[in-house]
């Protein structure tokens, strides 16, 4: 793969917990811009570790990662927060504001980055509008489904056109049919050019959409094909 | 200005959002402020009275006989010279007879009219000493008993010994508790803040996850914090102003007797103090509180 075509690259990263659990081990991971890529793996292989590597959540014990030509293993503190602008990410849990409506909720991501309020209200509609929550935007997460929070927190991963969208688990709390929904969107973000990876337990999505899968076993990365399923 | 504007606005909404801990949180700080506040008063008013009780002690200065009036004018001049010297007052040998023949023989002129124009007390004119700070009186009587043309010096040195122990110990009291209410807040509000931040700790994480910088988070509770410690500042003061005005006035109505040694601090004069001191202290342990208490959970 040509260097400049990789927009992350992991080069022998291991990551150990202050237990002293080594979580990843000696990874090389190479992924381009535009691919859309599934991470699995069995609970303790390593998935929630790598998505935590990503977004700057746990240092790098050794070697290097590279996100947009970003250094994240020496990158300092103070950096960590804009380096995450970058990134979208999207949880199981969904885990948007309670005590704010899915507007709000939108909002906030271009609010941190000073955006003026009238492009907000541009900005948030036209998410709503392509995640498929017209007419809810004054609507508090509670009242919404499972499947229509998810939407709402891709929306707000998204809202600010990041190159790299972090999906943990997105399905893990929904029913088949939502699932499938949310990754449609998921490849749609992904053919609008956003790089998509996924982490997830959900053989039968992984298996049909044939996508590049990366397989996790005890920290080491046991099989990366490109149209891969899902093997434990 | 957007991250301000934002810091303000939520800020506001997590008051009203946690009214239970906001109001456990002024309600402390408030109690703290109204004892800061009540100390303060009681030693102001308390060092008031004792300093007008000190001003009432004097140093009585007697002169040799056959000493000129120059001569007492240099002895007045240096004794004002000397530090915490506050007031010295010529009492003359005519003043001092017709002084004593009114504690003497008030009702009974006749026995004092048998001194006709004599003055028994016609090498007794004196100065009388105030001092500023009683605590000096020793060294000041010892520096005007040096002094030439001077004959005798008398001094009440228990009671201006005694008064200024006592106002001593009372302003170290008071600054010890008040200092320990101080702590006692801080330890209060940065709990409260903590509790708070506990209750949001997911929100916290969600803002971080999506690329809030530390300032972007923070500012929300540091402006919660002020306002808590605003109006944890703003309601003692209101209700020690309305109580001082009240008791004040009941003490000086119901017991007249006692105003000559129970004198008062004005309201407006107590409050230039207070006012500036309560609400730097309950906005500093506002902010403080809850900087303190974010920052820890931000590098956690």
């Amino acid at each position: 793969m040509d260097e400049q075509e990789r927009l992350i690259d992991m080069q022998d990263v291991s990551v150990r917990y202050p237990n002293g659990t080594e979580a990843l081990k000696k990874l090389n991971l190479h992924i381009k811009k535009g691919e859309f890529l599934f991470v699995v793996g069995s609970s303790g292989s390593g998935k929630s570790t790598f998505i935590k590597t990503l977004l700057g959540e746990l240092p790098v014990a050794s070697g290097s990662v590279s996100v947009s030509g970003r250094r994240l293993d020496k990158m300092k503190r103070r950096e960590i927060p804009y380096y995450r602008r970058s990134l979208g990410v999207v949880f199981q849990e969904f885990r948007l504001l309670d005590d704010r409506n899915i507007f709000e909720n939108i909002a906030l991501a271009q609010e941190i980055l000073g955006v003026h309020r009238l492009r907000i209200k541009r900005n948030v509609g036209m998410m709503l509008e392509m995640v498929g929550l017209q007419g809810k935007a004054g609507a508090f997460p509670q009242e919404l489904s499972g499947g229509e929070q998810q939407r709402a927190a891709i929306a707000r991963a998204m809202v600010n056109r990041p190159g790299i969208l972090l999906a943990d688990e997105p399905t893990g709390n929904l029913d088949p049919d939502n699932s499938w929904e949310i990754m449609k969107l998921l490849e749609e973000m992904n053919r609008l050019g956003t790089t998509v990876i996924v982490v997830t337990h959900n053989n039968e999505v992984v298996d049909k959409m044939k996508k590049r899968v990366v397989v996790l076993k005890n920290g080491n990365l046991v099989s990366d094909e490109e149209q891969g399923g899902y093997i434990q | 200005m957007r991250t301000l504007c934002y810091g303000l606005k939520q800020g506001i909404k997590n008051i009203g959002q946690n009214r239970l801990f906001s109001l456990a949180a002024i309600g402390t700080i408030a109690a703290c402020l109204f004892l800061l506040g009540l100390f303060y008063v009681l030693v102001s008013n308390f060092q008031h009275m004792v300093f007008n009780a000190e001003s009432a002690v004097g140093v009585t200065v007697f002169f040799d006989e056959g000493i000129s009036q120059e001569q007492i004018k240099k002895i007045g001049e240096e004794i004002r010279a000397c530090k915490t010297v506050e007031k010295v007052v010529y009492i003359s040998a005519e003043e001092a007879w017709e002084n004593f023949q009114k504690e003497m023989y008030s009702g009974e002129e006749q026995i004092s009219d048998t001194f006709g124009d004599d003055n028994p007390l016609k090498d007794s004119s004196s100065y009388e000493v105030y001092l500023s700070d009683v605590s000096n009186q020793a060294g000041i009587v010892h520096t005007i008993e040096k002094m030439d043309g001077v004959r005798k010096v008398n001094s009440s040195g228990t009671v201006a010994d005694s008064l200024g122990s006592f106002n001593s110990l009372i302003t170290y009291i008071s600054a010890g508790i008040i200092v320990l209410l101080l702590l006692v807040s801080v330890f209060l509000i940065s709990s409260s803040v903590a509790v708070g931040i506990r209750v949001r700790k997911d929100e916290i994480s969600i803002m971080q996850h999506i690329g809030a910088t530390d300032l972007f988070i923070k500012l929300p509770f540091l402006v919660e914090g002020v306002l808590i410690g605003l109006a944890g500042a703003v309601i003692p003061l209101v209700l020690l102003g309305f109580l001082y005005q009240r008791i004040v006035g009941f003490i000086l109505g119901h017991f007249s007797v006692l105003s000559r040694w129970l004198t008062f601090v004005g309201m407006a004069e107590e409050f230039r103090v207070l006012l500036p001191l309560s609400l730097a202290v309950g906005v500093g342990i506002g902010f403080w509180g809850s900087f303190s208490s974010v920052r820890k959970h931000l590098r956690q």
